[in-house]
């Protein structure tokens, strides 16, 4: 349980144009583990995740399965870690669901049959039987991002990332696809301003901002530090307030009726 | 205007051309539009003929007239534009200008309606495949792919602008300032091109893209394309050859 699957050790990094997206950062993640990277707009997730298969290169460590990134491992790195992205447009680039399913074991040389198998058993697990000749275009935002995950799920991969896997869903979809997540007994990890998402998936959480890292611990006591969160964007998840608010709703009901009952005690003795 | 133009909808159980293999279609077309292209502008009645087999074509594949009709519209405005740019600057005979035009139109009209079958009884990615198996370069079909797959949302995102233009320009504006906010409209759009690009890019090397698009192929020639082959070069040599 404790073998660390990825490994982040003084990452750093600047766009071309000199934007600094990644200071210093240091994280680590162990197998089985679903941990959530949260942060305001523009904290640098994406561009943290887009490190963790070797798409982007900064000056650090990132190992995978113990192994650092370098170009001779890349293709197994990439097999290993499956990326979903967060916009379903950007992944789904074939003129069929098919085929863009295929992509990548078409790019691990796999055989023909096993590729046919994969795509077919995977459509099928997650609802989109006969959505194979349908072009990507043509589907609804919830349709995409289950193929979206159906395209990285066909590789097989150990390690799962997730690039705001729920944004722009309607509530139903969302819940959907949580469902979806929670089944994939994979190592996961999420990136996302979704901390209701965070509560029903991960256990424990990264707070990044302006590229680095700013807070790091259990799922709950980072969402339950309302300053921590209001500094940094964000707010305590919805459930978790309503849960404090209950709390409060059912002290403020047993001070009532104690005093009340102290009345009555009082009035009757009288 | 992708879907104006292309087909989208899964018919390949439409018609008899509908089920055709895709390289069949592909091979054959490409013959009948050079037949047309190399036939002498004089041989009025080998253009009647041409006219005839893409009449009965059509007609076997069900299409509808109006849908070839709708597309056909397209090659217009080029036409009168060589017509116009022919009367003004050639200084030929007259009736040597006529006899050019009478060339560019027939056969512009015949090759387009050739490439308007084609894509009306086959899906859009079928053809690319089809050339990917005949051996067109595969960056050609994978800019062909990527174009078709995109332009949808590239019409989305320049919708969505326009709206945005139009809810803050009240309908008072002049046709001058107009033309002025397209441009800045453009240049906003081929810069979320650009982005969106890197982005698939990315994307592709997170599934092992090493610069090569490969696709798995389910064509298999059958006994009716052999026998479609062999009829239509049959009857385009011979007219061809004995007209």
């Amino acid at each position: 349980m404790n073998e660390r699957v990825i490994e982040v050790e003084n990452l750093n990094f600047s766009y071309p144009d000199k934007t600094i997206a990644l200071r210093n950062m240091n994280f680590s993640i162990s197998r089985g583990e679903s941990l959530a990277i949260i942060g305001p707009n523009g904290a640098g997730k994406s561009t943290l995740l887009l490190h963790l298969n070797g798409v982007l290169r900064g000056e650090g460590t990132v190992r995978v399965l113990g192994e650092k990134i370098s170009k001779e491992n890349l293709k197994r790195i990439r097999e290993k870690v499956g990326m979903v992205f967060q916009d379903p447009n950007d992944q789904l680039f074939m003129p069929t669901v098919f085929d863009d399913v295929a992509f990548g074991p078409l790019n691990l040389y796999l055989e023909r049959e096993e590729i046919e198998k994969r795509v077919d058993s995977i459509l099928k697990e997650l609802g989109l039987e006969g959505y194979g000749k349908k072009s990507p275009s043509h589907l609804s935002l919830g349709e995409k991002k289950k193929v979206s995950l159906a395209t990285v799920l066909v590789l097989e991969p150990e390690i799962l990332v997730l690039d705001e896997p729920t944004i722009s869903l309607d509530p139903g979809t969302k819940r959907i696809l949580i469902d979806i997540f929670k089944d994939i007994k994979k190592t996961k990890l999420i990136a996302t301003h979704d901390l209701d998402l965070v509560l029903q998936l991960c256990s424990k959480v990264v707070l990044m901002d302006k590229g680095t890292v700013i807070a790091e611990g259990a799922c709950r006591d980072i969402l339950r530090n309302k300053k921590l969160l209001e500094d940094h964007s964000l707010e305590v998840p919805a459930s978790l307030a309503l849960n404090g608010l209950k709390r409060q709703e059912l002290k403020e009901k047993n001070r009532l009726s104690f005093s009340l009952r102290r009345k009555m005690t009082t009035c009757l003795r009288g | 205007m992708t879907s104006f133009f292309f087909s989208e909808k899964d018919n390949s159980r439409a018609s008899f051309l509908h089920r055709l293999d895709p390289r069949v279609k592909i091979i054959s077309f490409f013959f009948l539009i050079a037949a047309i292209v190399f036939t002498s502008s004089h041989d009025h009645y080998k253009f009647l003929v041409y006219f005839f087999m893409l009449v009965f074509m059509t007609v076997l594949s069900r299409i509808p007239f109006k849908d070839l009709a709708r597309r056909l519209v397209l090659i217009f405005p080029l036409l009168i534009f060589l017509a116009a740019s022919l009367i003004f600057f050639e200084r030929n005979p007259f009736s040597e200008n006529l006899d050019i035009l009478w060339n560019l139109f027939v056969k512009s009209i015949l090759c387009f309606l050739c490439l308007a079958v084609l894509i009306l009884t086959t899906e859009f990615y079928h053809l690319v495949q089809g050339l990917e198996h005949l051996k067109v370069p595969r960056i050609i079909t994978s800019l062909l792919s990527f174009a078709y797959r995109y332009s949808f949302l590239f019409a989305q995102e320049a919708e969505r602008l326009r709206r945005a233009k139009e809810s803050r320009s009240f309908g008072n504006r002049k046709k001058l300032e107009e033309v002025s906010t397209v441009t800045h409209i453009v240049p906003h759009l081929f810069f979320k091109t650009f982005e969106r690009s890197e982005r698939i890019y990315a994307a592709m090397l997170s599934r092992g893209y090493e610069g090569k698009i490969q696709t798995l192929s389910f064509f298999r020639l059958g006994k009716r394309d052999f026998f479609f082959i062999f009829l239509f070069h049959i009857f385009l040599s011979f007219v061809v050859i004995v007209l």
